[in-house]
Parts: structure tokens; C-alpha cells; sequence
């Protein structure tokens, strides 16, 4: 079966990516929706100790891996 | 004095960057924060342009083109197939966690996430090796790739040595005194400027042809074997290909800090529902180009198809569209080149150089443009003289990449998993990856694939194995990473 050219000349070989491509931006947005929450408000407001590094402003040596 | 448009425009491309580079060094304080990460306060578009023009080079417009003059359609498939969703999905399944304990506990760099989260400096130092020595090479790669499409598409106007120092040298322009802000607002200027002249070219190159019907009718008559899927590679290599070049995209350190810089969750997401259209837009436009150009300039060799964009220009379109064109495949090259080196830098800094010499904020930004003139100059000595060592690492860059994978994500969601099992799970399919690639261990030993799957496999299974077998981190370490996730990702504010 001979498939049409999509907009008169994207053979099926290659326009099927068209729509591959505004179905993946689809279930990114479903992904968004269904499983991609916002951080909690507060969750940042109070870093402790462990916060250095790139992290920080005030001059402070050290990086913001803090291992052991 | 009859100056050629090309030139004419360089000029005005090089003093837009100085002045991008100059304008955006005054809103950058002398801190780590702003000067590496840009505050942590990319908006979504910056995010969104740093995040693509970082992901597009020469590749793009000369090597992609040639493959498609080649193969036909089938190359869109066969190079970016995968990627227009599997990179996006990635910023969500990696970078949104990492961006979350970033956010709160002031990481930077990858060595820095996954160190904390198995507080350990070893796998720190481990992340951090193995960044850079799959980095500085591909950095090398880049600017040699750039400087042979300056070269040749000038005509060889301008000499191979040249070329290279010119691309390392507008780099270092903006990126010196402006950070990764500087990179980014270039990305953003650079990124529009492409998508706009690619698309341009797309037309006017369809115009000059006759029309994108009859240039297909034309295909179907003479060619007909391009408007099908590529039959010139095995479905094992396409799995090989595709899986290596969608998993990479993440761990390249230039993108996972430039998620980390991210303002807010908000603006990531927005970055992800945009990328795949972005990415199948500009890859679409170059297979196209390379097609067409496989009817309107017929019968070249590998090495002329690769330059397939800029003679569909020159022979088809006035002066200013090459000169467009140029600076388009300047801009790309240099978008990669400037993001690369400024991580580097920023890791060498961050996370070598502060755990051994205690330093301020403001000397870790002098540190960090001292390193950015150190790296560039290595950079372009290597460059130059190609050490077959170094570019045959650059060559597997992308495989070394996405072995490390697997190991990130295992440490964002299993709090079993510990320092053990992700040192040893980075670093034995490193070695074996190298094995492989010298050839050292047979062949068959990859079941048909390139050795990055099985690597890959063997880095997930080692991971897991070699954590279960010895002990399981702290209550406390746990709770530090997982806590944090669980007061996220449990609480009810979706959408």
C-alpha cells in the first residue's frame, strides 16, 4: 500500500517523526501532570549545616559534596 | 576596498558576543553561585536555549546532512529517533531530583550530587575522573570539528590553526568575565538566530529547487530508495546507536549543572514539553537539506557529502546566505565549545581544588577563569597535534557517558544502594568499555552490540549486586536525600 506524502512531499519514512515528536511533547506533558510535583513550600527555606559550598555566598570554603 | 558580506558579518557576530559577554559580566557577582551557576535562576527560555544550542554542533548541519544525503529519511530515525524523547525524559527522571537536592543542599556538579548522596568522597573523586576524562577529549573533538567546517566552508580562506584558535578564542570572550550566565545568554541569541536561518535556508533552498513537491517527485523518479528507511544498517546497530546517543545527553556535565541553575520546577518542565519539538524541527530541516542536496548535487564521495549544506548555499543561494550559514555553524560549534570548557573549569575548581586549598567564593571564581584560560590552551594544543590517544577516547566519549547512566539513576531512587556498589559500578564498565575498544576482549563478548549496551547493563547489574552485598548506608545519609524526595513527591501539589 502506497502511503500519502504528508504536505505533498514527506514521504511516510520520515513524517511519521512529526507526529512521534508532538506525541513525545504529549507525554511529557502527561508526565508533568500525573507525576511531576512542585517542591512543597519550605522545602529550601531552611538549609542546614550540610549547605556549603556552591551553595553558599558568604565566602566560604569547601563544596557543596560535603562527603566524607 | 571591496570587503566579502562573510567577513562583514563575522565582525558584527564577534562584536555581538563581546557585547553580550561585556553587558550580562555586569550583572554577575564575583561568587560561585552566580558565576558557575548563573544564581540557580535560568528562566525558561534561557533554559530552554542553553539546554538545546549546548546539544547541537557541527554534527548537526554537516555530519547529519551527509549522513542523510547518503541514506535518505532513514537518517532522522537512525540519529535522533530516540532522543526526541528519551533526553527529555531524562531531564525529568535525573535532572529533576538532582535539581531538588541542588536546590537544597547547594550542589553544583555531579560529583557533588552523588557524593552527598552516598556521602562519600570517593565516588565523588570517581564522578569527577571520569567526567573529565570523557570530557576534555570530546572538548577536543569539538573544537577540531569546528575549526575543519570553518576551514573548509571559508574556502580554506582561513588556515586549519586558525580556525581553532578563533573558535577557543570568542569563547573565552564572553565566558571569562560572564560565567555561565554569558554562556547562556549567548545560547539564547544563538539558539533563535539558528532556528530562524536553518529554517530560511530550508525554503530558500526549496524555492531554488523548484518546490518541495517537485524536488520529491524528482527523488521518487531518480532516487526512490532515500524516501524509504534506510536498509544500510542492522537493526542491532540502530539499537547500538540510538541508545547510546539518547542516554548520553544527561550526563554530559555542561547540561546536568545547567539543570541544576534552573530557577524552578516550573521552568524545567515547560523546557522538557518543548525539546522534542525543537529537536525533531532542526534535525528535520538538516535531513531534509542532505536529501535534497542527494538530487541537486548528485554523486558525492562521503567526505563532500558531509559539506552537503553549505554547497546547496553556495551554489544555489546569494553571498549573504553562505555568510548566514557561517556564522549558524560557527555559533553551534561554539555554543558546545564554551559550555564544555566552563564545566570543566567548574568541576576542577568545585571539586578539586576547594577540597584540598580553602578558598573564598570570590577566588573560586578568579580559579575558575584562571582554569578556563588553562583548559582552552590545552585544549587547543591538543587540538592541533591529535594525539591518536586522546581522540580515539573522544571517539567513545558518548558510550563513556552513558555507562554512567545507570549509577545515577540508582543513587536518585534506591536508598539501598551505596558507595561500594556505585564505585564499582563506574568504574569496571569503564575499564571494560576501554577493553572493548582496543580490542582486547573479543568481540562476541557484545552479543552483536556496541559495547556501550552491554556496559551499560553491566554497570545496572553491578550497582545492585555489589550493594547488597555489603553494607547498607546510614538511616541518617538515607534520610538526607530520600527525605527530601519524599516531602516532594508524596505531597499532593500536582497539577
Amino acid at each position: 500500500m502506497e502511503l500519502p506524502l504528508l504536505w505533498g512531499f514527506m514521504p511516510f519514512a520520515f513524517s511519521y517523526y512529526v507526529f512521534y515528536a508532538l506525541l513525545a511533547s504529549a507525554v511529557m506533558i502527561l508526565i508533568i501532570k500525573l507525576a511531576w510535583p512542585h517542591p512543597p513550600e519550605g522545602l529550601f527555606e531552611h538549609p542546614n549545616s550540610e549547605n556549603q559550598g556552591a551553595g553558599q555566598e558568604n565566602g566560604e570554603s569547601g563544596n557543596g559534596g560535603n562527603t566524607s | 576596498m571591496n570587503i566579502p558580506v562573510e567577513w562583514i558579518l563575522l565582525v558584527l557576530y564577534v562584536l555581538f558576543l563581546v557585547g553580550i559577554g561585556g553587558y550580562v559580566a555586569t550583572l554577575t557577582r564575583n561568587t560561585r553561585e552566580d558565576y558557575f551557576l548563573a544564581g540557580r535562576g535560568l528562566g525558561s527560555l534561557a533554559i530552554f536555549m542553553a539546554l538545546f544550542a549546548s546539544n547541537i554542533t557541527a554534527f548537526t548541519i554537516i555530519g547529519h546532512a551527509g549522513l542523510a544525503y547518503e541514506m535518505g529519511y532513514g537518517a532522522f530515525g537512525y540519529v535522533i529517533g530516540w532522543s526526541i524523547f528519551i533526553t527529555p525524559f531524562t531531564y525529568y527522571l535525573v535532572g529533576y531530583r538532582s535539581w531538588l537536592l541542588g536546590k537544597r543542599y547547594g550542589y553544583a556538579t555531579q560529583p557533588q550530587v552523588f557524593g552527598g548522596i552516598l556521602n562519600s568522597r570517593a565516588v565523588s573523586l570517581t564522578f569527577l575522573v571520569l567526567l573529565l576524562f570523557y570530557t576534555l577529549p570530546y572538548m577536543v573533538l569539538s573544537i577540531r570539528g569546528g575549526a575543519i567546517t570553518f576551514y573548509t566552508v571559508t574556502g580554506e580562506a582561513v588556515s586549519f590553526e586558525v580556525a581553532a584558535a578563533f573558535i577557543v578564542g570568542i569563547s573565552l570572550l564572553y565566558t571569562i568575565p560572564a560565567g555561565l550566565r554569558g554562556t547562556v545568554w549567548t545560547d539564547v541569541f544563538q539558539g533563535i538566530f539558528f532556528l530562524v536561518v536553518v529554517v530560511l535556508i530550508l525554503f530558500a533552498v526549496g524555492v531554488e529547487l523548484g518546490g518541495f513537491s517537485a524536488i520529491t517527485q524528482r527523488l521518487l523518479e531518480e532516487d526512490p530508495v532515500l524516501m524509504e528507511r534506510s536498509q544500510s544498517f542492522s537493526t542491532i546497530d540502530w539499537f547500538s546507536y540510538s541508545f547510546k546517543n539518547s542516554l548520553a545527553v544527561i550526563v554530559f556535565p555542561q547540561m546536568f549543572i545547567r539543570i541544576l541553575a534552573t530557577r524552578n520546577s516550573v521552568v524545567m518542565q515547560k523546557a522538557t514539553v518543548f525539546y522534542p519539538l525543537a529537536l525533531a524541527l532542526v534535525f528535520g530541516v538538516s535531513t531534509l537539506l542532505g536529501v535534497w542536496g542527494s538530487i541537486a548535487i548528485p554523486g558525492l564521495g562521503a567526505d563532500e557529502a558531509s559539506y552537503i549544506v553549505p554547497a546547496l548555499i553556495s551554489e544555489h543561494l546569494a553571498p549573504l546566505w553562505a555568510a548566514l550559514g557561517l556564522v549558524v555553524i560557527l555559533s553551534v560549534i561554539k555554543s558546545s565549545v564554551d559550555s564544555q570548557l566552563l564545566s570543566v573549569s567548574h568541576m576542577v575548581t568545585d571539586d578539586f581544588l576547594s577540597r584540598y586549598i580553602k578558598i573564598s567564593s570570590r577566588q573560586a571564581v578568579l580559579w575558575g577563569r584562571v582554569f578556563l584560560v588553562i583548559f582552552s590552551g590545552i585544549a587547543y594544543y591538543i587540538a592541533l597535534i591529535e594525539p591518536a590517544a586522546i581522540m580515539a577516547v573522544a571517539e567513545y566519549a558518548f558510550s563513556g557517558f552513558s555507562i554512567m547512566l545507570p549509577v545515577m539513576i540508582t543513587a536518585l531512587y534506591w536508598p539501598r544502594a551505596n558507595k561500594y556498589g556505585v564505585c564499582a559500578a563506574l568504574i569496571v564498565p569503564a575499564v571494560m568499555l576501554q577493553l572493548w575498544v582496543v580490542g582486547w576482549l573479543p568481540s562476541w563478548t557484545t552479543f552483536g552490540f556496541m559495547p556501550v549496551v552491554p556496559a551499560f547493563f553491566l554497570a545496572a547489574l553491578l550497582v545492585v549486586v555489589v550493594s547488597l552485598l555489603t553494607p547498607e548506608p546510614p538511616a541518617s545519609q538515607r534520610e538526607k536525600t530520600f527525605g527530601l524526595f519524599r516531602k516532594t513527591f508524596n505531597g499532593v501539589r500536582l497539577h
